[in-house]
């Protein structure tokens, strides 16, 4: 390569690594077809399905950020499925967690659960209905109570929530509300058996909570084209922040028992445009990540009034931050997408005093991470997936902090 | 483009775009220079497909076939763009370029790289979607050709002139 071919690609690179996942404005959220054109005796399709995903909106573009293939391949980590992603980790105990996510197979995106045993990661039997059903969130109570929301798509309904439930032996479908629009869930948190709430979109943000016998919709201001939720997360019943964007600002819900009210003025708006993960680690302390408009990391702290973007340490690379996870006031992890032309893994922690790169991972492996889950100081999981393409395949990922490193386990 | 049987695709189109959604939008920044323009090319080319009945073939035909049709659509957004330089949109909404995991990277790494984004904004049309196809994708001449629908001398001799022009430009040897 000649000195000019080396500086197009660095370049090139650099400025496509500049355009962060999630600062990516989503696509429109196609309607279903109810009907498809018979010609000549021959079927066509016109139907660009409905996707959950017209939602190629910033949460999933985040996590099928695209890399170009001269950069590093994967780690050659073999356990999990070709073609496949997870996206978030919840853990009841040290031998009781749950990863979840997709696999891309014959053109169809797979629902993916992997569990831990508390000895080996292995992948747990879903039926889904739908022609493509994915997963993107996660959350345990109990052994024998936790939820799988993402979205089924089929040619009738278009996009449509999709919810399952483990009941302690296995992951069943639970009806979820019709929407109107094409919809998609992306975050799911628990409070109880009789509490639980889901987020995502549905040509606006989507709310739905769980009373203990259906799954309603809860209806909200800011069900509009440009806002969408991404992550939710519940501190307890009167508790419970959601996140996401609306337009080029970051949208703060909170829930106090009674009603969903958008946290802070106008000012805070200023931040984002977009809060991909929230931890409440008390009521005066929760962290928010995401990223900036500039495509750089965001790391936004509430101290119980208000929110302040934390500063220090300079951030050093584009991409936005996927997921944050904390287990005390001093002890918190946050992950962050991989972007060419950086081909390391980045996950920081929080210990008290700033927010820290893990400086080096053991193995080595380049991902992409989508989760986290802090279950104690000396128990952390994050997923995500390596492999850089998908020409060259990519492949979810699972590592862990047993308080000394971090290392790929699956 | 190889044509095939048309058969039951519903879907299959949207996830592939989806799954790319983020690469596409990337390809686009390379071509146009900004985010927002990018993106509404994208968003108008995944529109545009839903109203379209389409022959799919395999699927790396059907990527190269979405690639083309943001390239176009690139094109035409460029072609009718209301600026006065084609360079403005490179300097004017300028991402941060000085990533990177070290400290290497700061002002004199992010005008190198932005020396040489003007230079090839500057390229006729063709030839930066060439270079951008080969240098940022890592597409083989063949894929480029099948991507653009022209011969593989074309891109071959597309390149080359491209590469020539970019060393011109930046004072280098080629």
């Amino acid at each position: 390569m000649t000195r000019t071919e080396e500086r197009l690609t660095d370049a090139l690179a650099a400025r496509a690594a500049a355009v962060a996942a999630h600062s990516i404005r989503p696509l429109p959220a196609p309607e279903a077809r109810r009907f498809r054109h018979h010609s000549a005796g021959r079927r066509w399709s016109m139907s660009l399905a409905p996707l959950a995903a017209a939602a190629s909106i910033a949460t999933i573009t985040a996590v099928v950020g695209m890399l170009p293939q001269h950069h590093a391949a994967g780690h050659g980590l073999t356990g999990m499925p070709k073609n496949s992603m997870l996206l978030r980790v919840a853990a009841v105990s040290a031998s009781d967690a749950w990863a979840v996510g997709m696999v891309f197979s014959g053109r169809r995106f797979r629902p993916l659960i992997m569990h831990w045993n508390g000895t080996d990661w292995t992948r747990s039997p879903i039926s889904a209905p739908g022609k493509t059903q994915d997963l993107w969130d996660v959350a345990a109570a109990s052994p024998r109570d936790a939820w799988a929301v993402g979205s089924r798509t089929d040619r009738l309904e278009g996009s449509q929530p999709s919810i399952f439930h483990w009941n302690g032996a296995e992951w069943a479908p639970v009806p979820a509300p019709r929407i109107p629009a094409s919809a998609y869930l992306t975050g799911v948190a628990v409070v109880s058996v009789a509490d639980a709430w889901a987020v995502g979109n549905a040509n606006g943000a989507l709310i739905l909570h769980w009373n203990g016998t259906r799954w309603r919709n809860v209806p909200n201001p800011w069900l509009r084209g440009d806002a969408s939720l991404f992550a939710v997360f519940a501190k307890s019943a009167d508790d419970v922040w959601a996140v996401g964007r609306a337009g080029a600002s970051a949208l703060i819900l909170r829930w106090n028992g009674r009603s969903w009210t958008r946290l802070g003025g106008p000012n805070y708006r200023r931040y984002g445009p977009s809060i991909a993960g929230v931890a409440v680690v008390s009521s005066r302390l929760a962290w928010l990540v995401g990223n900036t408009r500039r495509g750089l990391p965001l790391i936004l702290r509430w101290n119980g009034s208000t929110l302040r973007q934390v500063s220090g340490s300079k951030p050093t690379f584009s991409g936005g931050l996927t997921g944050v996870s904390a287990v005390t006031a001093g002890q918190a992890w946050a992950v962050a997408d991989c972007v060419p032309p950086s081909t390391q893994t980045r996950i920081f922690r929080w210990q008290g005093h700033s927010w820290r790169r893990v400086p080096h991972l053991a193995g080595r492996v380049a991902a992409n991470l989508c989760g986290v889950f802090a279950l104690s100081a000396r128990n952390v999981w994050a997923v995500g997936y390596t492999g850089l393409n998908f020409k060259t395949g990519r492949r979810a990922v699972i590592l862990h902090w047993n308080g000394t490193s971090w290392r790929a386990v699956a | 483009m190889t044509t095939v049987e048309p058969r039951e695709t519903d879907g299959q189109l949207a996830d592939l775009f989806r799954l790319h959604h983020t690469d596409l939008v990337r390809l686009a920044v390379l071509i146009v220079g900004d985010q927002p323009t990018a993106e509404d090319a994208v968003q108008d080319v995944y529109l545009k497909l839903q109203t379209k009945t389409r022959v799919l073939g395999r699927e790396n035909e059907e990527l190269a076939y979405i690639r083309a049709c943001v390239l176009n659509r690139c094109r035409s957004v460029l072609r009718h763009r209301k600026v006065v330089s084609r360079t403005a949109p490179f300097i004017g909404s300028f991402a941060d370029l000085t990533v990177g995991d070290s400290a290497e990277s700061h002002a004199i790494k992010a005008e190198e790289r932005r020396q040489v984004l003007v230079a090839l904004a500057d390229l006729p049309a063709r030839r930066r979607e060439v270079l951008v196809l080969r240098y940022y994708l890592g597409l083989t001449e063949a894929e480029i050709a099948t991507t653009l629908g022209i011969s593989q001398g074309s891109v071959k001799s597309a390149a080359a002139r491209g590469i020539a022009a970019l060393a011109k430009a930046l004072g280098e040897e080629s």
